[in-house]
């Protein structure tokens, strides 16, 4: 027979521990939230100060080094481009193994799939040099568009993928049964139901990529002129940033948070269109 | 015309990953009639009646042999996209197309087949289908609305009637008043006999009472036969045989 | 009554073509991944035949004497990856927990799920902006205290900022395991009279424990193959650092810094077989997190 005393006791004891035990998780959860505040404030404090009018409109800053029309121009081409090419393709490979599921293609397919997503970025970026910079001895933006699709791909597959899986089967069987042919059902019912989705998930592979930088050193490269042409070097944001930061002049320093005032900005703007998207009735 | 059958089989047999399904069944199905197959769950009422517009076609471990019949003409030598205009099928849940208007709705049968109409040929066959449907005064007002914004019960109506636009012979149906509510499946019931008028009917269900309500004939599938088929008062309230008996009289 | 119906002979074939078109978006992805592991194979065979087994065990990397050995890198690589995890994933159980445990407001739980939401969705590039900003100098004056040159890039700066990038995806795939726990289950221990504490000694961390190590292992292939910041932060040293403060380098801080320049034959197949190395271990790490996910997820 334990004393009414005594349990109260060690019930306060187990209360202690149990306090001290959410102290330190509330201190090691400061860990993660001290930094993003840290980011953020530097990002919009140092950023702002950097955006005049002269840092955003002029085409050439520094010798060697983009400006931001440059970066902003050259990430807006190759990401525009790369999500041009990435949707339908994505779109194609998501109902091939929707409909397909068991077929050995689709198999492989589906490990393709893995092991492109789980690529580092830099990999990605050295198999595109092989494969177009080396031979003609030139950085292009044509081959910083291909590394971004690598990159994209497997992400809007499988978003798309999910998004299809979604649908109930008995939706596309009532298309059947009106004596509607397969690809049509799938292209008039069943595609046009998952459209939100598949945009939604794209609207991620496309944040993901945009902020991708080791990829598009090796391939687009950077340029200080401003470049429209593909199949010549192009400036992108994140390379306008790491250019910037490695040196220590602090005016080049400011412009280099600019840059990712800008490029976060991006990334919130898609994330946002995701999520409103994904989510809107 | 009342004694000839709509459809038949002789001597089907349903093959699941080859191993038999349904066993030698032999049914025939009557012209303005409703036929109600009833059994214990898993026994193929489903997948019986998905042959009959070749759904099952779709299923690569479903295969059949035997014949079955469309107004004597056999199924498989018919193009499968005219059979299932011809028998259409309403599923257990009410599906309206989610990017679709009810409007659209009840022709998506010719607009999926781009089958190009009028608008003239359009109203007529939205308040036609909506009419024997029992829905057009309902939403002949919101026509511009989604489907999803109906009932479960209209949404079900609805289903109907872009299956009817297609002005099939036969209408197939598997279940569907299990995810209604007891008022509208009262309600849907009730359509079902005013629909008997004009179309032939077949369906599946769990709810013997439904069946002893609304059946013309049953057939009572179990155990990979068709242990009893006839009119439905005589299967349901005094069967032959003995499965049934134990069956339905418990 | 209308009752036209549509010409249905050009079905079959658009039936066929839809197919193709299908099959080879397929076969086009399919390729893709076996032309990129061809691509890096045979970039890197000059150099596997050329050096051998050296690869592994000789001491430097040194491209002006055509020195061309992994272990430096490897070393470092293991070391800032391994010293972040080691970090990050306490944090990240502690915030998984702290946003479905201990804190039970759902407006509080958005706004921090929220948060880390954005800092997933920060670039690598802006991290090593941030390092060089903020835990650069703050490391510079620790290698005064120890007289040390203070370059401030060092093995740690690059190890706490990755800690700090890695802690989010961590705890999404942590707080995602914690969520599959059945509410019933908590509320009956909970309703028994245990503490938070105890609460999560007994019924939280046993339960998500598979999950917690798949999430480990994800989010270690994801710092091994990490480039950007760690390469702005750790000082790009070939040579394996006697301690923390000093400098070193990794494969893909080494890849990124040097693939451009490296025309000699030699030197640019080495880079390639570092980059294979990194791509076979970095899958391997992505296969067996996710099989473990879903080998948990069929559990339950």
């Amino acid at each position: 027979m334990v004393s009414k005393q005594k349990l109260g006791q060690s019930a306060i004891k187990r209360q202690r521990i149990s306090m001290m035990w959410t102290i330190i998780i509330i201190t090691l959860s400061a860990v993660a939230i001290f930094p993003i505040i840290s980011i953020l404030e530097l990002t919009i404090y140092n950023g702002i100060k950097a955006l005049t009018p002269h840092f955003v409109a002029s085409p050439l800053l520094a010798a060697e080094r983009e400006a931001f029309a440059t970066a902003f121009i050259g990430t807006a081409i190759m990401m525009t481009l790369a999500t041009i090419i990435t949707l339908p393709i994505s779109i194609l490979v998501g109902i091939l193994c929707v409909e397909h599921p068991n077929h050995w293609i689709v198999r492989m397919c589906r490990l393709s799939v893995d092991i492109l997503q789980g690529a580092p970025a830099i990999v990605i970026g050295i198999i595109v040099y092989c494969w177009m910079v080396f031979p003609t001895r030139q950085f292009s933006g044509l081959a910083g568009t291909l590394a971004l699709v690598i990159i994209m791909m497997p992400v809007s597959i499988r978003s798309t993928e999910e998004v299809l899986k979604k649908i109930p089967r008995s939706l596309i069987e009532s298309a059947l049964a009106l004596g509607v042919p397969n690809y049509r059902a799938i292209q008039k019912v069943m595609i046009p139901t998952a459209f939100r989705g598949i945009l939604s998930g794209t609207c991620i592979a496309a944040s993901r990529a945009s902020g991708e930088t080791a990829p598009l050193l090796l391939t687009a490269f950077g340029t200080p002129f401003i470049a429209v042409s593909l199949l010549k070097e192009m400036g992108a944001l994140p390379l306008m940033i790491y250019h910037y930061s490695a040196s220590h002049n602090d005016i080049w320093q400011a412009m280099a948070w600019g840059g990712a005032l800008a490029l976060i900005t991006v990334n919130v703007i898609l994330i946002s269109a995701s999520h409103w998207i994904g989510h809107e009735k | 015309m009342k004694s000839k059958p709509v459809l038949e089989t002789k001597n089907l047999t349903i093959l699941v990953n080859g191993a038999p399904l349904i066993d030698n069944l032999n049914l025939s199905i009557n012209w303005r009639t409703i036929t109600t197959i009833i059994g214990p769950s898993g026994c193929g009422k489903t997948t019986l009646i998905r042959t009959f517009n070749r759904l099952t076609d779709l299923n690569p471990s479903i295969s059949h042999t035997g014949e079955i019949t469309l107004f004597g003409k056999s199924i498989t030598t018919m193009h499968p996209i005219i059979l299932r205009r011809k028998v259409g099928m309403v599923f257990q849940r009410p599906t309206p197309f989610p990017n679709m208007s009810i409007a659209e709705d009840v022709l998506a049968g010719y607009t999926l087949n781009g089958i190009p109409l009028t608008k003239d040929q359009k109203h007529h066959i939205i308040e036609d289908s909506l009419k024997k449907v029992g829905l057009w005064n309902e939403v002949k007002e919101r026509l511009t609305h989604k489907g999803n914004d109906l009932s479960g019960g209209q949404q079900q109506r609805l289903c109907i009637a872009r299956t009817l636009a297609l002005h099939p012979k036969l209408l197939v149906l598997d279940e569907p008043t299990s995810s209604l509510d007891p008022k509208s499946a009262a309600t849907f019931e009730e359509l079902l006999l005013e629909l008997k008028k004009t179309i032939t009917i077949v369906l599946v269900t769990h709810n013997i009472p439904q069946a002893k309500r609304i059946s013309d004939h049953v057939a009572f599938i179990q155990n990979h036969k068709l242990v009893e088929f006839g009119p439905a008062n005589q299967v349901l309230l005094s069967p032959k045989t003995k499965e049934a008996q134990e069956y339905l009289l418990n | 009554m209308v009752s036209r119906l549509t010409k249905i002979d050009g079905i079959q074939a658009k039936e066929l073509a839809f197919k193709s078109a299908l099959f080879l978006a397929g076969i086009f992805v399919v390729s893709l991944m076996g032309a990129a592991i061809i691509t890096l194979g045979i970039g890197a065979w000059p150099a596997i035949t050329k050096i051998g087994t050296h690869f592994i065990t000789d001491k430097e990397w040194n491209p002006t004497l055509n020195q061309y050995s992994s272990l430096p890198l490897v070393c470092g690589t293991v070391l800032v990856a391994i010293g972040a995890l080691g970090i990050a994933l306490p944090v990240a159980i502690a915030v998984a927990l702290l946003t479905t445990v201990i804190i039970k407001n759902r407006k509080i739980q958005k706004i921090l799920n929220s948060g880390l939401d954005i800092l997933s969705a920060i670039p690598s590039v802006v991290f090593g902006l941030w390092g060089l900003t903020t835990i650069v100098p703050l490391i510079r004056h620790v290698q005064l205290y120890y007289d040390m040159p203070p370059y401030g890039v060092s093995m740690i700066s690059a190890l706490i900022t990755l800690a700090i990038m890695s802690i989010p995806f961590a705890a999404a795939l942590i707080r995602e395991v914690i969520k599959t726990i059945p509410n019933s289950l908590i509320d009956a221990t909970y309703a028994l009279g245990a503490t938070p504490y105890e609460m999560t000694k007994t019924v939280i961390l046993p339960y998500a424990k598979s999950g917690i190590i798949a999430g480990g292992i994800l989010a270690l292939g994801r710092a091994l193959g990490e480039t950007m910041a760690v390469s702005m932060l750790i000082g790009n040293v070939n040579h394996i650092p006697q301690n923390i403060l000093e400098q070193g380098n990794t494969i893909s801080s080494l890849l990124v810094t040097e693939f451009q320049d490296a025309i000699d034959p030699l030197y640019h197949s080495s880079l390639i077989v570092l980059a294979l190395v990194l791509f076979g271990v970095t899958t391997v790490m992505s296969i067996l997190g996710r099989r473990i996910i879903i080998w948990f997820q069929s559990k339950n």
